[in-house]
């Protein structure tokens, strides 16, 4: 599933280790749903989204 | 307690544990292995939960359960065929019933731990009364089978005794023509 997250992260200066502690998930589980290789729970979605300051439909091109 | 740190005590407590299941085995003492085993696990489960980072996350569980359910339906397949082949040649060693039986039971304690587990996670149909009755049902097949072939079958072979084979009960089988060592 295609998304914004690496796009977001990087404008607002989050590595990926920061990203997934705030996640609450491992650093590979962000490269995977990066690179579009992993469909995220509902509740991990919402976390990605709140931590990038955005909304799900807004991070995932659904 | 970081994950480096545990990794690293993981690996050298298993190395530790390796070492000295071996060393016990030589001298055919099992109970140290038993004791050893027990507490390597008990201290890292405990130092697991001190991790302040996470160890697994959803796609770990994820990609685990794909793999778990897929390895337990091969390892079962593999075993009943096994089992079968053991008993087949049973003829040629009174071990080979021994096995058969001790894989055919490895196998219904797998699939019912397995079975449990899922229940258990699954949440919604655990505490249902027409599950309650098949476990129990199932439980007391399992019981009536073991008392069963302890009563009926378990007797009746042949064993090795003082360098010769000695009937025991009525063996359905001819006597091994293998040495009895």
């Amino acid at each position: 599933m295609k998304n914004r997250i690496k796009e977001l992260r990087t404008g607002l200066n989050i590595t990926q280790e920061e990203l997934a502690r705030i996640a609450r998930v491992r650093r590979e589980t962000i490269v995977f749903l990066e690179q579009g290789k992993y469909n995220p729970s509902l509740m991990l979605a919402h976390n990605v989204a709140k931590a990038l300051k955005t909304t799900v439909d807004k991070l995932f091109d659904l | 307690m970081t994950l480096k740190q545990f990794r690293f005590i993981q690996l050298f407590l298993v190395m530790i544990l390796a070492g000295l299941v071996g060393w016990a085995t030589v001298r055919q003492n099992y109970v140290i292995p038993i004791i050893a085993t027990t507490l390597t696990i008990v201290l890292l489960f405990y130092l697991q939960n001190k991790v302040r980072e996470i160890i697994a996350d959803e796609r770990d569980y994820e990609i685990g359960g794909k793999a778990a359910r897929l390895a337990i339906t091969v390892f079962c397949w593999i075993m009943i065929i096994v089992m079968f082949a053991f008993l087949a040649f049973r003829g040629q060693s009174p071990e080979f019933e021994i096995i058969a039986v001790a894989l055919g039971y490895s196998i219904c304690l797998l699939m019912a731990l397995y079975t449990f587990f899922f229940r258990y996670y699954n949440k919604v149909a655990f505490l249902e009364k027409k599950f309650i009755y098949i476990l129990v049902g199932l439980l007391l097949i399992l019981l009536l089978a073991i008392a069963g072939l302890r009563l009926v079958s378990g007797e009746d072979n042949w064993f090795c005794q003082g360098g010769q084979w000695i009937k025991h009960g009525n063996p359905s089988v001819p006597m091994p023509n293998i040495e009895c060592k």
